[in-house]
């Protein structure tokens, strides 16, 4: 992680890439919960993407790195949201992105970054195993309505979450996912490079 | 380093999937005592319908296609060095662009038209190097601006190698240290010690033949020389360095943190990059290790982990505040603008802000960087800047 940073801060656009990958879509739900549209929201995270390349020589290290991304998104997503319409959002029953805006970006990166892991994590298991353990343990369906929506036995939808609980055992301990986090970084840095 | 926010997300990420181990409850515990906002994250992790629509939300952007874009972006964008290319509207953009800036400047200065005469906001220039240094035989001495740095050995010498005229004194085993508003200052100590001064901060250094004691108030930042040339007479051990400041005690061997302790604030802050450093307050001891911080507020003390980037902004030229209070960040701001903020509103002084400027740029930047999140308005007379809520 930190030889990314110190190419990234010597110009390399393959360490540049490899940023883009691993905060793009994190910014893209960050600002999308703000109550901003898709458009407006991937046109911010590009544009800050372009700030973070002209200043890639001020970055030493990935923290800050991180929050010059979110601040600068937030920032500009409040040049939007001007009062009124943070108020319309409000009075329309968006309450959520209202608290959202209010919230602060510390806790933000948290919630971003763990929407991140837990679809790393689920990406690591086989097609179908993927698709029973998002519906059983995200989505909060029994194993009869999972057999139901995929059209399979319910043996299958056993057989699929003991294979899923067995494989993300190992991808989900602490340490190793730690290290597993790291490895997925260096794997698609060096496929890029 | 502290893996922060690394650690607590891989935990908090496993919520659905399996079952935390006790180790794990314990460090979501901790961090949920770490700040008030932390439990409403969690809550939103452990909601299940909405988890499940950010995830959703969160597939539906392609990355894929985003980086294509982005790449076409950066090939538009000004910068030949890098990228070849260039599209002539792009020009036209940025000159758009500059004109809607200018024009922003334009009706902030405007706003403060009520009181002619005065020296505009534009014109507050951002603290420098500046501080004096006073020695145990009276002699004091300001510093040069021109170089940032001051070695005290034999004798005092700028890191640039010249030396401070003027100085007869011999003795540099205690002297006092002071940096003004608007000022900043590094140096190092007969030991090798490095200590970096902030903004309004004095230090009083004594050493004897037991130990190197340090008095201040302000902030500052302290490498500790892990071997002191000298040793402790007595033990024969490497010399305690000791530091007092607003009613706490902080003992250290070696090691790298950061002191905040203004006598106009409530709390003193011990933040700690490496090694160990003891405190001492009224009702009781702490012992802090790396990434942690100790909060001294009257009698009591207690600890959290922090940000240390964030902590350590100011040394690295930098201002981040990661949700901290208006009147907090104010008063930090006033301390290396020379300026005084008086905030009208009681409420508005615990209204949480996010800013990440360099310490360098420009006052009015940080201000209308404030005024955009709608909610406060500053007004600017005789360097006083008033503020109420929009």
């Amino acid at each position: 992680m930190n030889q990314v940073v110190v190419d990234f801060q010597a110009g390399n656009p393959e360490a540049y890439q490899h940023i883009f990958h691993l905060f793009y879509r994190p910014l893209c739900l960050f600002l999308s919960k703000m109550g901003l549209n898709s458009f407006v929201t991937e046109e911010i995270v590009h544009d800050t993407f372009l700030k973070l390349w002209n200043k890639s020589a001020d970055f030493s290290e990935i923290n800050s790195l991180r929050s010059f991304l979110y601040v600068s998104c937030k920032n500009a997503a409040l040049n939007l949201l001007d009062k009124e319409k943070r108020l319309r959002i409000k009075e329309e029953g968006y309450q959520h992105s209202q608290d959202w805006v209010d919230f602060p970006v510390t806790q933000q990166i948290i919630y971003m970054e763990t929407i991140q892991e837990i679809h790393q994590a689920i990406g690591t298991l086989p097609d179908q195993c993927q698709k029973v353990i998002q519906l059983l343990f995200i989505e909060g369906y029994t194993p009869q309505e999972v057999a139901d929506e995929l059209g399979i036995s319910s043996s299958t939808v056993y057989n699929q979450k003991m294979r899923g609980v067995q494989l993300l055992r190992n991808v989900l301990n602490k340490d190793q996912l730690f290290v597993f986090t790291l490895l997925f970084a260096d794997i698609l840095y060096s496929s890029v490079k | 380093m502290v893996r922060y926010p690394q650690q607590i997300t891989n935990i908090l990420s496993a919520a659905h999937l399996r079952e935390w181990t006790a180790e794990e409850k314990a460090l979501v515990d901790a961090w949920l005592l770490e700040d008030e906002h932390n439990q409403a994250v969690l809550d939103a992790i452990l909601n299940k319908q909405q988890l499940s629509r950010d995830l959703e939300l969160f597939r539906s952007f392609d990355v894929e296609k985003a980086w294509e874009k982005q790449q076409s972006l950066l090939k538009v964008d000004s910068h030949p060095s890098r990228f070849s290319g260039g599209y002539p509207w792009r020009y036209f953009f940025y000159m758009a662009a500059s004109v809607v800036i200018i024009l922003g400047l334009v009706l902030f200065v405007n706003q403060d038209e009520t009181t002619p005469q005065q020296e505009p906001i534009a014109a507050i220039q951002p603290g420098a190097s500046q501080a004096t240094i006073r020695l145990a035989d009276g002699t004091v001495v300001a510093l040069s601006d021109a170089a940032d740095g001051l070695l005290i050995n034999e004798g005092l010498v700028y890191e640039d190698g010249k030396k401070v005229p003027g100085i007869t004194s011999t003795n540099f085993s205690s002297f006092e240290m002071s940096t003004p508003r608007g000022g900043q200052y590094r140096m190092t100590l007969p030991d090798g010690t490095k200590v970096w001064l902030n903004a309004e901060t004095s230090l009083a250094y004594h050493e004897n033949a037991e130990e190197r004691h340090v008095d201040m108030t302000g902030e500052a930042y302290f490498e500790v020389a892990h071997k002191s040339k000298e040793k402790s007479v007595q033990s024969g051990e490497a010399k305690p360095f000791r530091i007092s400041s607003n009613g706490q005690e902080i003992s250290v061997l070696g090691t790298h943190f950061n002191v905040k302790s203004y006598q106009e604030e409530q709390r003193s802050y011990t933040t700690l990059l490496e090694g160990s450093v003891q405190i001492t307050a009224a009702e009781g001891q702490l012992l802090l290790t790396p990434g942690e911080q100790g909060i001294v507020q009257g009698n009591s003390l207690h600890k959290a982990k922090v940000d240390v980037a964030a902590v350590m902004a100011w040394k690295d030229g930098d201002f981040v505040f990661n949700s901290e209070r208006l009147d907090e960040i104010l008063r930090q701001v006033g301390r290396w603008y020379d300026v005084d903020f008086r905030i009208e509103n009681e409420a508005l002084k615990a209204e949480k802000f996010e800013v990440m400027v360099p310490r360098f740029g420009q006052l009015k930047e940080l201000l209308e960087l404030l005024q955009k999140t709608g909610k406060i308005k500053f007004r600017y007379e005789d360097r006083n800047i008033y503020v109420k809520d929009k």
